[in-house]
Order: C-alpha cells, then structure tokens, then sequence
C-alpha cells in the first residue's frame, strides 16, 4: 500500500533537495596556466592578497549575480560592452534560486577553473567572509552592488544604498510636503542594501512630520507583496505614500492603490526600472522611482578587474569603492531614460 | 462536519478579535480583499485535498500557478519580449498545459507506481526550469493586457469595489464543481475509498489508477485556474511566482480537516482553511492594541517578523484544538457504546 509519508519527512525531504540544488560548473573559457605575483594590497589592514599577472597573460574573468532577475540583464549588457571593446571572455554567472549554498560553490568552481578576478554581488556578506576570502587568496575578488566589506574583496562598485536611500527620502519630502504617514514595503529588511536604503530615507524625513506607520515585508513572494500593499490601505486610513524598496514592490504596491481607487490620493515611490514600474509613471500611478546604474556595475567591475590584474591596487582608487550611482525618474524625464536604457540593452 | 464547524467557528473567533481589536478589520474593502485572496489559495487548496485524501501529494501546483501566469503573458501579453496573440489563446494554452502536467504526473504515480512525493516534487522542478528558461530568469510584464483586471473587476459594486470579484465568482464556481464531483458522485466516493483504504478499494473493483490519475489532473487544472487569477493579481510574472504555494495549500487543506492520512476531508473544509491562512495575513498588519503610557495614547503593531511564529503557532493551535476534540468525541462514543453494552448484557 502506498501512503503519504508523514508531511515533516517531505519538508525535510524538499529541503534537502533545494540544499543539493546549484551544483552548476563553472565558464567554459579556455585555460592557461599562470604565474601571479601575489601582493598585500597596501591600503588594507590586515593585508588583503593582490594578484598581479605578467603581460600577455590570458585573464579569466567572472560575474556572479546574486540571483536571477531583469535587473541583470542591464548588469550583463555592461559586461558584453566590456567584451566588445576589449575582446576579454567574461563569464557572466546567475545562481537560478539565489541561495548562499549556490553561490559558494559557483565561487569555488571559477577558482578551481583557475579564473582571474571575480566580480561578485555578495548574497550573505556576513554568512560567506570564509568562502569570498578563500577564493581571494588564489584570485582578485571584488564587490558588485552587494559588499562583504569584511572580507577579503579588493574593492567595491555599486550604488551606495545609504545614498540611495537619502535621495528617495528627499523625494518623499518634496512628495509630502505638509508630512503624512508613510508605509514601506520590501523583500526582506535584514538585506544590507535594504536596511541601507531605509536608514537613508529615515534620515533625511526626520522633522518634516512623516512618519513611517508599517515596514512590510513579503519575502519576494510578488502575491504576498500585493496584498500587504492591499492589507495596508485598510489598516491605515490616512496613508499619504507608498514606498517599494526592491524593484518590484512600487508597481505591486501601484496596483493595489488603483484597485482601492485611491489613485492621486496615495503615493507611490518605486525602487529601478522595472518595465511596470515605468508604466505606471507614464499613467500617474507611480510619482517617481530611484534608479540604479546595474550596466555601470557590470562594465566598471570587469574594467577594474582587468586593471588589477595587470597592474595591482594602483588601478584601486582610495578609498576602494566606487559609486554607479543613482537618480530620480519621473514623468517629466522618462522618456530620456528610456532611450538610454534602450541604447544600453542594445549591447547585450 | 463536526471538524469544519470547529475550524469555522475558530476563524469566527478570530475575525471577532480583529475587529475588536481594530475597527478597520470590518470595512467592506478589506473584507473584500481578504475574500479574494482566500479565493485564490482556495482554488487550488481544493485541487490539492482530492490528491491529498486519496493518501498523495501534490508539490508541483506552485510551480503551475508559476508557469501558468508566465505562459499567458509570453503568448498573450502585448509587453516586450511577448507574442501579443488573444488572451483566449494564451489562457488556453496555459491551461492545456497545466493539465497535461496533472495527467503526466498522475499516469507516472498511478501506471508506473512512482512515489508521489518524488514524481510530484521532479515536476515541480522541471516546471519551475521550464518558466525560468521561457522568462530568461526576468520578468514578464502583463502590460495593458485586458487580464489584468479580472482580480479587480467582477459583478455588483460597493464603493470602488466589486463585491463578486471574478477571483470570487471562479471560486463560487470550483467550490459547486468540486462539492458536486467529491461528495455527489461515485467518482468522488472512489476518492475517499481509495484513501481509506488502497487495497481494500482495489479488491473492491474500483478503478484505482484511473480516479487516482484525475485527482492529479484536477489539482493542476485548479493550480492553472488560480494561475490565472495570481497573473491578473501581480501583473508581472517571474518564474518563481507561486513559490511555496504547494505548502499553503497543504496548510489550508489540513487546517480545514483533509487527513494527510487520506481517506478524510471536504471541499468545505479547504474553504474554511483558506479564508484562516488569508485571515492570519490580514490580521498580523491589521491588528493594534492602544494603550497610553505616560498620558500618551500609544499604539501597538506586530512586526512583519511575527508573520511565521503567528503563522505557525495559529495551524498548530487549530488542528490541535481539532485533534483535541475528536479524540475526546471519540472516548465519549465508546463510553456510550460500553454502557449500551452493559445494558443489554
């Protein structure tokens, strides 16, 4: 007789499998064998290793996401334009479910494939210090739009969330201007780039009476992010603005406004340039989202490898981050932004 | 029934506290909300408790859900990167699709005797890829298609809310087919005496494999229909939408009262679980207690963080409660039984 094992089994069970999930090999490109000169970078205490590599060397290089979603896509279009002016294979890697588990060993398969340098969105910064500076001392490690300041990485390039956060917090003031409640929806707040992104806005909104009446996570669940939008309308009367700290809560958050048929009488304010969230500027729906710069990230990371890799913390600038950053895009400038986002996929 | 009453006077209590606790609970726009997104869990919860009391399992209908939403903004959505055929087309398509996943999956369980945990648990995977490789691992915009007002738009107006909303009125719709197919028919009474007992409904001359292999088709028919109805309720579709659904829907079954043993259940008791999970939701941000500290009047809120332990803690304390009840039901019957005996001897 067959029977349904205890459901506690099956749990276990599917857990398991999705921790045996994401044994994906490295990039293919063709392997040759090097030499390095390893070097302590000389702005960091503890030294951190720098590898340097005669000229004429075959560089390897690697981009790892931090999982699988449209804003990649503008991060891979800067790295094929890097490809296209170079002429450096870059291997551009997504970990399909976004665990720490995936991405550690898509790491340890580019190092054990003897790749170069490595750009990296960290996942877990505090939870992978051991995997990132163990691929550091065989390879140049840096941070791309996610830092593990920590570790071992050579430099990072990325918005600067906190940046980011203070830029939205003035729109929301200039959106406000008599102050009003306001309610923030995201993924998960205990991500850096969130926590960042709110600790900005908080900042520049003190004194100017709003205030934040509900930090609603949805764990990217899109349906769930929806209907914490919708639960929240209900929940606070008096709500003046909406604001979506991951990319897709400002258009989920825009849909419940429209279904409440408080269209004008609630805000939104959006996070990148989802083509829904640009579609509900054009409709009034959305007053404004921050933009990032992901084709910036993708096409500095692999020129700045490059550059260490041939010539060491020099080609570093101190201190060793360096800002993509961001920008309010609105009814009166969307048009111009989407030419250019036009313009830049038109390299992928 | 004794079990759904239970469950259905614990959502009772619990609606009653929320709007005790906050007025707005009771407002018709939330209420409608929370009806339509019990409406949408309820749809495939149902589909779920026909595999479930026949002793299966079903891990694949998020993954469906998923799939379904991405297949009919690729083929119908007038977003780009998408075909921009008729929105008959795409949702047929979806749902063609959705139900070959059922037969597959069933005919693999039932002729070949695969586990259904395993085979259900591979179509899941393969469900999920297949909407990642269709999305390229982005999204996929419904854009102006006429499919994105279906979960708002439906029949009698309240204000600026349909008060049948369509997610609802499809709801009403398996709520009937459903109630008909497992309690009115000798199809749905295979289902039970499968669960019950495999063997004993084998011996008996009951189609087994035949019933068995529908209970699948069904549930991923009804993960495709509530596909439709999450498609229209986000708008944009990722391959990892529905992620975790296969859990909430085992969730709602088994609040309501569909054994994980099989043999055991009702669509009623899908229903009632449904509106408890979407209550839970509603109620951890809805919920506040003033109180005044210093001559302040001061408001407390839960945390998103509670969302799980809540969650969690709520299942728990229900089907405990029910457990509690029948084994008690239970004593009390054999007492009588004991003393009717005593009686006659």
């Amino acid at each position: 007789m067959r029977r349904f094992p205890k459901l506690t089994l099956m749990v276990a069970a599917l857990g398991l499998t999705f921790g045996l999930s994401g044994c994906g090999k490295g990039g293919s490109s063709s392997s040759q064998s090097t030499t390095p000169t390893s070097t302590p970078a000389a702005t960091a205490a503890p030294a951190k290793p720098v590898h340097v590599y005669p000229k004429g060397t075959h560089i390897k290089l690697a981009f790892v996401s931090n999982n699988v979603a449209n804003y990649w896509n503008f991060a891979h279009a800067g790295v094929r334009a890097f490809e296209k002016k170079t002429g450096i294979q870059v291997t551009f890697r997504e970990p399909a479910k976004g665990t720490v588990a995936e991405q550690n060993q898509i790491i340890e398969d580019l190092v054990t494939e003897g790749y170069n340098g490595i750009a990296i969105s960290v996942i877990a910064p505090n939870d992978q210090i051991r995997t990132l500076d163990s691929a550091a001392r065989s390879l140049n490690l840096i941070c791309v739009d996610s830092d593990a300041p920590k570790s071992n990485r050579l430099m990072y390039i990325g918005t600067m969330n906190y940046n980011a956060g203070l830029l939205m917090g003035k729109e929301i003031v200039k959106l406000l201007p008599r102050g009003g409640q306001v309610a923030i929806f995201v993924g998960n707040l205990a991500a850096r780039n969130a926590y960042r992104r709110l600790d900005g806005i908080e900042h520049v909104i003190k004194g100017h009476n709003i205030t934040i009446v509900a930090k609603k996570e949805d764990n990217q669940d899109y349906a769930r992010a929806r209907s914490n939008a919708e639960n929240v309308i209900s929940a606070f009367p008096h709500l003046s603005l909406m604001c979506g700290l991951y990319s897709y809560n400002g258009a989920l958050a825009a849909s419940a406004v429209k279904a409440a048929g408080d269209k004008g009488k609630i805000k939104v304010i959006a996070f990148d340039q989802d083509p829904d969230t640009l579609q509900d500027i054009t409709t009034g729906l959305i007053n404004a989202t921050v933009v990032q710069n992901p084709f910036m990230e993708g096409y500095l990371s692999c020129k700045y490898l490059r550059n260490i890799c041939a010539d060491g913390m020099k080609a570093v600038p101190t201190p060793a981050n360096v800002d993509t950053g961001v920008q309010i895009v609105d009814a009166k400038n969307l048009a111009a932004y989407q030419k250019k986002l036009a313009k830049m996929m038109a390299s992928k | 029934m004794r079990r759904e009453l239970g469950i259905f006077c614990a959502v009772v209590v619990m609606c009653g506290f929320l709007f005790w606790s906050n007025h707005d609970f009771g407002k018709a726009a939330n209420l409608l909300n929370v009806s339509r997104q019990a409406a949408m869990l309820g749809i495939f919860a149902i589909g779920s408790s026909f595999v479930i009391i026949t002793g299966g399992i079903d891990l694949s209908v998020g993954a469906i859900i998923g799939l379904t939403g991405v297949l009919i903004a690729k083929i119908s959505s007038p977003s780009v990167h998408c075909l921009n055929h008729p929105l008959w087309v795409g949702i047929s398509i979806a749902l063609g699709v959705a139900l070959l996943i059922g037969l597959i999956q069933g005919l693999l369980i039932s002729r070949l005797k695969l586990q259904p945990f395993i085979v259900t648990l591979a179509g899941m995977l393969l469900v999920r890829g297949t909407a990642q490789i269709i999305t390229h691992g982005g999204t996929l915009g419904l854009g102006t298609s006429p499919l994105i007002n279906l979960s708002t738009e439906g029949l009698f107006h309240y204000g600026y809310h349909a008060v049948l909303a369509y997610p609802m009125l499809m709801f009403i719709g398996v709520i009937i087919l459903a109630s008909y197919l497992l309690h009115g028919t000798v199809f749905g009474r295979y289902v039970f005496a499968i669960g019950g007992n495999r063997d004993a409904a084998q011996y008996s001359g009951i189609p087994v494999d035949r019933v068995e292999t529908l209970t699948y088709v069904i549930s991923a028919g009804l993960a495709g229909v509530a596909g439709i109805c999450y498609a229209s309720y986000i708008g944009q579709m990722t391959y990892y939408v529905g992620n975790g659904y296969e859990l909430n829907a085992i969730a709602a079954a088994v609040i309501g009262g569909v054994s994980l043993r099989g043999g055991e259940g009702s669509v009623l008791g899908a229903i009632i679980g449904s509106i408890m999970m979407e209550v839970i939701q509603n109620g951890i941000i809805l919920f506040k207690w003033v109180y005044h500290s210093a001559g302040h009047r001061e408001v407390f809120r839960l945390s998103s963080n509670w969302t799980y332990f809540i969650t969690g803690a709520v299942i728990l304390l229900a089907v405990l409660i029910d457990q509690l009840a029948n084994i008690l039901n239970k004593r009390k019957r054999l007492k009588r039984q004991a003393q009717i005996a005593a009686a006659k001897q």
